[in-house]
C-alpha cells in the first residue's frame, strides 16, 4: 500500500507518496523528508526575517555569507542556468518582484524596492543587473564556501528554484532509507520521482496546458501532456499562476530579468524534465520566458512548452520526446494534427 | 513581581522621549551584540549530528569568530550529514575520541539523546572544555545533579541550553512582565502542538530502540520533558520561583503503533502563592501545560495572564494584550498591532527604536534569527569573555527536575509535590 503524507511549506502543499509495506517506518521516513522541506522554507523564505536568504539580502553586500555544501550547490546551479539561458532565469529579481507588486511582504530592505512604473527606477537602482552590468547578482567562493552580492541593491528571490532544491534534499532522505519507489511534489508544479510505482515502468504525471475548458468547478486548463518520470524530476512554470493588478492591467508573476518587466513570451506553460528538481524548476522558468530551451541544450534536460499561436495553443518539444513526454491522447485528439505539424 | 522591579522599569521607560523607544531600549543593543558575539575566536566541536546537532551547526556558522572544527556521531550517515554542513570539520566516531584527539576544540555542544548527556557532559567538563548541553539536561534528577555539580566546580562555562533566557523578545517581554504593564500574575498556559509520529526511521530493525529513545518509556521524559522543559524554564525565568506541585495525565490519541509513551499530555503545576488571599487553602496561580503529537494547531507558545494584560510568547514572536482598564503608558498608541479574532495584540518588536526611526517598524515583526541562534551566541560570548552563561547548570537542573517530576505525574496519574530539595545540587 502506498503511504501518503503532506505538509504546508513555501506557500503551497508538499505531498509525498512512498511505496512499501511497513506503514510505521514509511510514516517516519515521510516525516523526516517533509521536515527537510520545512527546514528549506526556513532557509529560503523571502517572508521571514530569520531566513538565510533574508540574511544574504541584508548582509551579503557587506560581507560574504557562509553556506553549507547543499546550499552552495543550489547557487552554483542558479548561476549555471542563468548563464546557459542567456539571463532568462536569474535569481536577482527580488527587487523587481516587489516593485511589480508581487511579493509585497517580502523581507527586503526598503532601499531595494523601487517603483517599477517609474521609467528610471529599474535602471537607477540596479533592478535589472543582467542588462546593466552583465554580471550575476552574486558571486561564489568555492574555497571559503561563501556567497557575496555583487550590487549594493542586489536582492535574491529563489522562488523559481527553492522548491526544487527542497524536493531534491527530501528525495535524498527517502533514498538514503532504501526506499525505491516514491513521488514527492510541491504544489504540483515541482515533482521528483524515485524509481517507478510497483509494477510500472515510470511515474506518469499529467501537465495541464492549452485552452481553458469549462468545468463544474470553473474554468481550468485542459491536460495535454504526460511526463514520464523515473529517477527524474519535473518542473512546470506557467503564466496563469499568481498574478497581480497593476493600474488595471493583469500581469503574470514570472519576470524577464533582461527587460525588468513581467515576461511577455508566447509560452503559456513550460514543463521541463531534468536529473534534479532544482534544475527542472529553474529551467522551466527559463523555458517559459524564452518560449523554449533556447540555444542551450543542457545535458539531461528536455522541455515541453505550450506556445500560443494564431491557430491556438501548440506544444513544442525539445529533447528526448519519445522517452520523457507523451501526448495525452484521451483528451487531446482534437489537437493531434497541430501537434504533428509542429514536429 | 516586586515594587522595586516596577520602579526600575519605569525609570527606564520614563527616561525615554516619545513613545516607541520604551519598547526598544535594551533589545536593540541585544540584537547588535548577538550579531557580533565576540572579538575572539572559538573552536567548537559538535557531539551528536542528528536533527538538533545539524540545526546547531547551521546557527553557529552565522556567528563571527566561530569555527566548527570537529563533529562526532556514532552513526556514519548522520556524521556525514553533519560534515556536509561544516566545511573543514573533522569527523569522529565517539565523543571520547573527539575530546581526546581534537586538541584545538575549546568548546563542545552536546546534542545527543538526553539519557546520554551525563557521561558526555562529565567527560567534556573534565577535559577542560566549555560546554553547551542541550535541554533537558539529563533523564534523571541524579544525573542532572552530577552534571550541575561538575559544572559548578569547573572554571569553564557551562550553558544548559535553555533558550528563553537569551531570546531578545522573551527578555523584552520579561521587562513588561515585571512592570505594571502586566501586574499580578493570574495564570500561565503553555502548549506545544505538532502533528508527527516522533519516530526516527530505522532501516535496520536492530537499531529501532536506540534511534527511537524518545519512545522508550524506560529513558524517555515524554513530551513534557523533551519539549516542555524549554517552556517550564520560561516560567522559571519570568517568575524566579518554582512550582510546588504537579499533576497530569496522558494518552495515545493518534499513534497507536505499539508505543507506550503518550502522544498527548496535559499537566497542571501549582505555582507559589503570591500573597493574595487564597480560597481553599490559598494555593497560587496555576500553570497549565499541554502537548500533542496528534494536532498542530497554534504550535508552541506560552501565555502569562496578568491583572493588567496578557503576554503571549511564541519563540520568534511576542504580543501583549492589554485590559481596557489597564493604565496607559504612552508608547502603546504608536505600537504595531495584530488582530487575533476578538483581541488586538501589541506586537513586541525587539529592535523597535531603530526600525521606527527608519519608518520600518512593520519589518521588525519576528526575530531576525532563530531562538537557538541567540542561545548559542550567548554561549560563545560567555566562553570567549569568560563570563557566566545566560542559563546556568543550576537553571538546567531546576527546569529539568521539574519536567522529570511532571512526566512522573503524567505516567503515574499521581499528584507529585515538588520539594525544594529536588531542585538543588545537594
Amino acid at each position: 500500500m502506498p503511504f501518503r503524507h503532506a505538509v504546508f511549506a513555501m506557500g503551497t502543499r508538499f505531498e509525498i507518496v512512498l511505496s512499501g509495506d511497513d506503514e510505521v517506518f514509511l510514516r517516519a521516513v515521510a516525516e523526516e523528508a517533509l521536515e527537510v522541506i520545512v527546514a528549506q522554507e526556513q532557509q529560503w523564505s523571502l517572508f521571514r526575517r530569520d531566513s538565510l536568504l533574508a540574511r544574504i539580502n541584508r548582509e551579503g553586500w557587506q560581507r560574504p555569507v557562509l553556506l553549507d555544501a547543499d546550499s552552495f550547490e543550489l547557487f552554483e546551479d542558479a548561476l549555471a542556468v542563468r548563464e546557459q539561458s542567456g539571463g532568462a532565469f536569474d535569481v536577482g529579481v527580488a527587487g523587481l518582484m516587489r516593485a511589480w507588486g508581487l511579493h509585497e511582504h517580502s523581507m527586503l530592505p526598503a532601499e531595494h524596492v523601487a517603483d517599477a512604473r517609474s521609467e528610471e527606477s529599474g535602471a537607477s537602482r540596479g533592478l535589472r543587473p543582467a542588462v546593466l552590468n552583465d554580471v550575476p547578482p552574486f558571486e561564489l567562493d568555492p574555497v571559503a564556501r561563501t556567497i557575496r552580492l555583487t550590487h549594493e541593491v542586489a536582492a535574491l528571490d529563489l522562488g523559481a528554484i527553492a522548491k526544487g532544491h527542497a524536493l531534491d534534499l527530501a528525495a535524498r532522505v527517502v533514498t538514503e532509507y532504501g526506499i525505491e519507489s516514491a513521488l514527492i511534489h510541491g504544489g504540483t508544479s515541482s515533482v521528483v520521482a524515485i524509481g517507478a510505482p510497483p509494477g510500472e515502468e515510470v511515474w506518469r504525471v499529467a501537465v495541464a496546458g492549452g485552452e481553458q475548458e469549462e468545468h463544474a468547478g470553473g474554468p481550468r486548463l485542459a491536460c495535454r501532456m504526460i511526463a514520464r518520470l523515473r529517477d527524474a524530476a519535473l518542473g512546470v512554470s506557467a503564466h496563469h499562476g499568481r498574478t497581480a493588478n497593476l493600474e488595471g492591467r493583469r500581469i503574470g508573476h514570472v519576470m524577464d530579468p533582461r527587460t525588468g518587466e513581467p515576461s511577455r513570451s508566447h509560452a503559456v506553460v513550460a514543463a521541463v524534465i531534468a536529473p534534479t528538481a532544482r534544475l527542472a524548476d529553474a529551467w522551466s522558468t527559463a523555458a517559459l520566458v524564452n518560449a523554449g530551451l533556447g540555444v542551450a541544450r543542457p545535458a539531461g534536460v528536455c522541455a515541453a512548452v505550450a506556445v500560443r499561436r494564431e491557430s491556438g495553443i501548440v506544444w513544442i518539444i525539445e529533447g528526448d520526446v519519445a522517452e520523457h513526454f507523451e501526448h495525452d491522447e484521451r483528451i487531446a485528439r482534437a489537437s493531434a494534427a497541430r501537434w504533428e505539424d509542429e514536429e | 513581581m516586586n515594587r522595586s522591579d516596577r520602579r526600575e522599569f519605569m525609570k527606564h521607560a520614563t527616561a525615554v522621549v516619545g513613545g516607541l523607544a520604551a519598547v526598544a531600549i535594551w533589545p536593540e543593543a541585544e540584537l547588535a551584540r548577538a550579531a557580533q558575539p565576540s572579538a575572539g575566536e572559538l573552536s567548537v566541536g559538535i557531539i551528536g549530528a542528528g536533527r538538533q546537532g545539524r540545526a546547531i551547526i547551521g546557527e553557529l556558522q552565522k556567528l563571527a569568530g566561530v569555527k566548527i572544527t570537529a563533529i562526532c556521531d556514532t552513526d556514519q550517515g548522520r556524521l556525514d550529514a553533519g560534515l556536509r554542513r561544516a566545511a573543514g570539520a573533522v569527523g569522529y566516531k565517539s565523543h571520547a575520541e573527539l575530546l581526546e584527539k581534537a586538541k584545538d576544540v575549546q568548546a563542545v555542544i552536546i546534542a545527543t539523546p538526553t539519557h546520554l548527556h551525563k557521561d558526555i557532559a562529565l567527560d567534556a567538563i573534565g577535559s577542560g572544555r566549555h560546554v553547551y548541553c542541550e535541554a533537558p539536561m539529563a533523564h534523571t534528577i541524579e544525573d542532572c545533579r552530577a552534571i550541575a555539580k561538575a559544572a559548578q566546580e569547573s572554571r569553564n562555562v557551562f550553558a544548559a541550553g535553555l533558550e528563553a533566557r537569551s531570546n531578545p523578545i522573551y527578555k523584552l517581554a520579561r521587562t513588561f512582565f515585571k512592570s505594571d504593564a502586566v501586574r499580578d500574575l493570574v495564570a500561565v498556559r503553555a502548549q506545544a502542538n505538532q502533528k508527527t509520529s516522533w519516530r526516527t526511521p530505522a532501516s535496520d530493525p536492530a537499531r529501532e530502540r536506540e534511534l527511537n529513545w524518545r519512545l522508550d518509556p524506560a529513558i524517555s521524559l515524554g513530551l513534557v520533558g523533551e519539549w516542555g522543559v524549554q517552556q517550564i524554564d520560561t516560567v522559571n525565568f519570568y517568575l524566579g520561583k518554582y512550582p510546588t506541585a504537579v499533576r497530569g495525565m496522558g494518552g495515545i490519541r493518534l499513534h497507536a503503533d505499539g508505543r507506550e509513551v503518550a502522544d498527548t499530555i496535559q499537566c497542571e503545576f501549582t505555582l507559589p502563592a503570591p500573597g493574595t488571599t487564597g480560597v481553599g487553602g490559598g494555593a497560587g496561580p496555576v500553570f497549565s501545560y499541554s502537548a500533542t503529537l496528534a494536532n498542530s494547531y497554534d504550535g508552541k507558545y506560552e501565555v502569562f495572564y496578568g491583572t493588567n494584560a496578557a503576554i503571549k510568547l511564541a519563540w520568534s514572536h511576542g504580543w501583549m494584550f492589554k485590559e481596557a482598564d489597564a493604565p496607559t503608558q504612552g508608547w502603546e498608541v504608536y505600537a504595531n498591532r495584530q488582530q487575533f479574532h476578538n483581541d488586538e495584540g501589541i506586537t513586541l518588536i525587539a529592535d523597535a527604536t531603530k526600525l521606527a526611526s527608519q519608518g520600518k517598524l512593520k519589518e521588525g515583526i519576528g526575530l531576525p534569527e532563530s531562538s537557538l541562534y541567540y542561545a548559542l551566541a550567548d554561549f560563545v560570548r560567555s566562553a570567549v569573555e569568560g563570563k557566566p552563561a545566560a542559563c546556568s547548570a543550576d537553571d538546567g537542573l531546576k527546569a529539568t527536575a521539574i519536567a522529570i517530576l511532571a512526566n512522573k505525574a503524567i505516567v503515574s496519574g499521581e499528584r507529585i509535590t515538588i520539594e525544594d530539595s529536588a531542585l538543588k545540587v545537594g
